[in-house]
This record gives C-alpha cells, structure tokens and sequence, in this order.
C-alpha cells in the first residue's frame, strides 16, 4: 500500500485527460504526438531521451508513458525497467513504440515492464485507440486505489489496532492505530515479519507457536489472547487481541486481527487490586492488633494473680519448710514472669510503645547493636555496620532499636544457614513515598532508615505479606515464636514509622525500617 | 502504715492485694468498682487508692476524675492490665495523665508493688 504523500498526484475530477510523458529522440514525432493528445484533454510532457525521461517522473507525475524502443542513450528496455523501480513505479501505464514483431523481442519487453505496444510508423487512430484502452485500465487502477484509500481511512478513525498478516507472519496491513502504537509507519512495517519487528525476544516462540497452529487449521487458541508489544523507542505495551481469518477462495490466506490497547487498563486494574489488598492487609492487621490487645489485657489480670499468689505463697513458706514445694513454688513464678514477658511483646505488636524515647543519633546505637550482637553470631558470620553517614535524629527508645535489629538478624542468620555477612546500614531519606509492607498505609515523608542486609534464601510474596501478623512462622514449632516481626510491626509503627520489605528467593532479603526525622528538638 | 483503698472488680486480685499489703500492716478496705470506691473514700478517707481501670459500673479514670474534683490532693496508683478488654487501647498513660500518682503494670510482683506504694505515700506526706 502507498502512503498518501507518496500517491500518484492525478487529479481526475478537474482535468478530464491523462498526464502523459512522452520519451522520444525524435522531436518531430514527439511534438505532433504532442498536439494530437493535447487536442483530446490529456496534458503531455515531453522528454527526448530515456534519461531526461527519468529525470523529470517524479515532478511531472504521469500516469501513462509513452517511450520509444530505439534511442540513443538509454534505450526503451533501459528506461521502463528504470520506471518500474521508480517511486511511481508499479502504477505507471508505460506503451512502447516499437518496429519489432519478433515474439521472443515482445516478451522480453513486456518482462522488462511494459504494459503494450504502438507498432510504427504510428497512426493517430491506433495511437488513440490504444491510449484509450491504457486510460480505461488507468482508471480502473485509480478506483482501485481510492476504495483501498478509502477503506484504510475507515480502519484509521477506529480506535483498535487492525493488523493483516499472511500465513508466513508477514505483515499486509497495519492501520493508523497501529502504527501510532508502535511508533512506525506502515510503509516500514509492510512486508516484514510480525513476530521478529514487534514482539519481545521472551514471548516470539510461543505466539508464533500458536500462529502456526492456527495456520495449519486449529484456530482454538486464537479467538482471544493477549501479547506484549515493544515499540520502535523499547517501551512495551500490552494489548488483546481477537481475530478473524482471512480465505481466498477456499484456501486459508492471512488473518486479520483487531488489538486493543490494554496497558493502562491493566495498569490500573492491577493498581486497584492491590490497593484492595492492601486494605484487606491493613484491616486484618488491625483486627489482630485489637485482638492481641484484648488477650494481653485479659491475661495480664491473670498472670497478676499466678504471680502475687505465688509470690505470697513463697514468703508464707518458712525456710526451713518443705524443699519441694519451695521448688514448685519457684517454677511457677519462672513460668509466670515468662508468661509476662511474651504477653509485653504482643502488647507491643498491638499498640507499640512509647516508653523511654529520646531523640537520638542512630549511627551509636547502631554500633552498640553490632557489639551486642557478636555472642548472637556463629564464627562463620560477619556482621557489617555502615553507620557513618550522617543522619537526623529520630525519636526512638535504644532498647528498642537494640530488640528489632536483633529480631531481624536472627532471622537472617537463619535465612543464611548460619553462614556469610549481614549488613546493617543506615541512610537518609529526604522524600520517601511507598506502601508499607506491614501496615500497608500509603506514605511520603522523610525518614532514617535502618536496613538489614542478608544473602539468605529470600522470602516469598505470600509470606511477606503474612509475617507480621503474630504467631506467624515460618520456622519450625518450638524455634521461633512468630512474635519477632509482630514486634517490630507494633513498636516502629508505635513511633509512626515504617516498614519495606525487598526479597528475591535464594538471593536474600533487605528489610528496611524506616524512623520518622526528628526536627526541633 | 497506712490506710488502702483496694479498687478491683476482680476478688481474686482484691484478696491478694490485700495479703500483700497486710504484710507491711497497711489497713486495707476493698471496693468492686469505681462508683464503691468513690463512695468509701469519702466515707474513710484513705492515704492512698490502689485503682484498676477498666472496670464495669465506673471505671478507675472517672472515679479519680470525680475525686479529683473534691479532693485536688488524692494520692492514686493505677494499676492494669494494660490495654482494654475488647481492644488495644493503654489506659496506663491516661491515668497518669489525669492525675495518677503512679502506674504499675499488671502482673507486678510483691516486691514492684511494695516499691510503688512507697513512693506514692512518700509523696502524697
């Protein structure tokens, strides 16, 4: 198909005739030529060799040629194999003046591109006759030309990509749409093929896979399917596509697919959908925090009287009473104060803490965390602190700091199997705007963040979005309690911090917790 | 030695509070919820009440809001569970806010208890 620009510039609804290039050396021939088509409406130019003819196509712009076989220079052959490599080329009705009646001559010039002949010496009727005949093909053609015009410019204003291939995958048709998606003109895409231009190196095999499936007459799979696209400036896009299947008489010969656009569609599918799990996340967490909160309340009364009962039976019993029931007395206020410890760490998860706070420079605390955490360690563990950058203060309790980060190591020390390095480092964060991973709130603001660095084996997306939930573990019974994160959760959210979780299975987890600046203080 | 008004709605608390506290010979009379305590620390006018604060009938913050009002000097030490009973909401640090003298967390040991008591009527003399 031609591009507008580059169409044949007739102009048949104002001038009734043809534009008519007459090449010839002999100018008396050419200009009483001239005078009889000028005669009948058609405007003539003239160019008196196979050279000058060429030369002056593409700004004359004739529908028909008239070229002479025998020329000095460039003879008729030369000249209407030329034309047809020209830019008006396939469209050009090209006669050939010719004293020739040799066969094997005839064919040679209609393989060389012409369309028929004027036997010399020329008559005008014959002349005319035949450049009747040509003009009627000529006008054929342009019919042709207009309704394909004019069907494209239907396939133009609909807001789908149409698509034409032929049964190699090879692209007939891309309408505007089309080509406004990809970033292409059609005149550059006609002819190539569709799954080595457009689509990503990843998806090429099973696509054409299922082309090729369709093409060989199962067209299960091809009603509806959805592909990337990559554009001419690398971006992808993402559209549907339905299609239907293009028969020449009988024999299946191309498909034509509509595609519609769906990269923001999805976008924001996906983006609501995330939201509502987050808010599913969020109300769920706290749900449990309420929850939690009850329990620990409920059991913090009972604990008070397991412990102050047990605490006035021991002071009842002398001590020289029974060794026994001194030991009984003794374990059950262990198990108590145990008890109590575990239920301050939910109560913590539950509503956070804000006992003991202080604006404080991390970069110290952090240090003391390192040394604290040495004994924790196994000898073929390193811990690397990257504290010296200079970070505002934050409004924390250090005992806390000193509690998540040793949480958060010991899980990644397990992650590791025991072996290699965690860092811990800390930066400045002057504008942050993310969802967190465990409240999952949207936020923006400026943060300290603390990160802790581990090459283990990763954690999956399911369970990060589970694991500050309390009680949930990964670890088997008995070796973690699942209060770790619920902790770390409850006391950095205490201090309206946040928290991001980046995790690549068998690559290793960054966990960053994020300290709200201190200003004024 | 002084005289203790225990507020809790729960006996098993109340009963050992007061063992507790009759160790150090402190006198100690019991009430089940705010309302009762209001009522008997006008009528005995204790040195110091020992209030748990999420309690049915009234709870310990409106009884020492109440008796604050009539008596500005009320030595108070509120003492919870911490959280509420249907939710996670601390009333620890309200108490102490509207005029607690101390707080102490449930479950405390005799020994937490006996040190708060002191403080609060140390300071209360």
């Amino acid at each position: 198909m031609v591009d507008s620009e580059t169409t044949v510039p007739y102009n048949t609804n104002t001038l009734p005739g043809l534009r008519i290039l007459i090449i010839d050396d002999d100018e008396f021939l050419c200009q009483e030529l001239r005078l009889r088509l000028e005669d009948i409406g058609h405007t003539v130019g003239v160019a008196r060799s196979g050279e000058e003819g060429l030369a002056c196509v593409d700004s004359f712009g004739p529908q028909l040629v008239l070229v002479d076989w025998l020329m000095t220079g460039m003879d008729g052959l030369e000249v209407c194999r030329a034309l047809r490599k020209s830019r008006l080329g396939q469209l050009l009705y090209i006669m050939m003046f010719t004293q020739h009646d040799n066969e094997d001559l005839l064919v040679n010039a209609f393989n060389a591109g012409a369309d028929d002949f004027i036997p010399k010496p020329i008559t005008t009727r014959v002349l005319l006759a035949r450049v009747r005949a040509g003009e009627r093909l000529i006008r054929l053609q342009e019919e042709v030309e207009r309704e394909r015009r004019e069907a494209h410019r239907y396939l133009d204003i609909v807001d789908v990509i149409v698509l034409g291939l032929n049964t190699l995958g090879e692209i007939t048709l891309l309408n505007g749409k089309g080509c406004n998606t990809l970033g292409y003109t059609e005149r550059e895409l006609l002819g190539s093929n569709w799954f080595h231009t457009v689509l990503p190196k990843n998806c090429r095999e099973p696509i054409k896979a299922l082309f090729d499936h369709a093409v060989s007459g199962n067209m299960n799979n091809l009603g509806y399917f959805e592909t990337q696209l990559v554009t001419r400036t690398g971006e992808y896009r993402l559209i549907a596509w339905r299609n239907s299947v293009i028969y020449d008489e009988g024999t299946l010969s191309g498909f034509l697919f509509s595609g519609e656009d769906i990269t923001q569609k999805r976008q924001v599918e996906q983006e609501r959908e995330q939201l509502s799990q987050h808010l599913q996340q969020a109300q769920k967490m706290q749900a449990v925090g309420n929850l939690t909160g009850g329990i620990a309340h409920n059991f913090n009364n009972i604990l008070a009287s397991v412990i102050g009962y047990t605490e006035l039976a021991q002071e009842a019993l002398p001590d020289s009473g029974d060794k026994n029931l001194k030991l009984f007395l003794d374990n059950i206020h262990d198990a108590g104060m145990e008890a109590r410890g575990l239920v301050e760490t939910l109560m913590s998860f539950s509503r956070g803490d804000d006992g003991g706070r202080q604006a404080v420079l991390l970069p110290p605390v952090l240090d003391d965390v390192g040394r604290m955490l040495k004994p924790v360690l196994t000898a073929s563990m390193q811990l690397r602190v990257q504290a010296s950058e200079s970070v505002p203060r934050v409004l924390v309790n250090p005992e806390h700091i000193h509690q998540m980060v040793t949480n958060l190591c010991i899980n990644a020390r397990d992650a590791m199997g025991n072996t290699g390095t965690i860092e811990l480092s800390l930066l400045h964060q002057p504008m942050l705007s993310a969802t967190c991973h465990s409240c999952h709130q949207h936020f923006e603001s400026e943060f300290v963040e603390l990160s802790i660095n581990d090459h283990g084996s990763g954690i999956s997306k399911e369970v990060i979005s589970r694991m500050f939930e309390p009680f949930f573990t990964t670890k088997d019974v008995g070796k973690g309690t699942g209060l770790g994160l619920a902790m770390v959760h409850g006391t950095l959210h205490g201090y309206q911090g946040h928290i991001l979780v980046e995790s690549r299975l068998g690559e290793g987890t960054r966990i960053r917790l994020l300290f709200p600046v201190v200003r004024n203080e | 030695m002084a005289k203790i008004l225990v507020v809790d709605d729960e006996l098993q608390i109340r009963v050992m509070l007061k063992y507790m506290l009759e160790q150090d010979q402190h006198d100690v009379i019991e009430a089940q919820n705010g309302t009762d305590g209001s009522r008997l620390y006008r009528e005995t006018q204790p040195d110091l009440i020992i209030t748990d604060l999420v309690m049915p009938e009234k709870n310990g913050i409106d009884m020492l809001l109440e008796l604050r009002k009539d008596f500005p000097a009320v030595c108070v030490l509120a003492i919870s569970g911490g959280g509420g009973i249907t939710g996670a909401f601390d009333y620890l640090p309200i108490a102490k806010l509207v005029g607690a003298s101390d707080v102490l967390r449930k479950p405390f040991g005799m020994q937490e208890l006996r040190e708060a008591v002191r403080k609060a009527l140390d300071e209360a003399r």
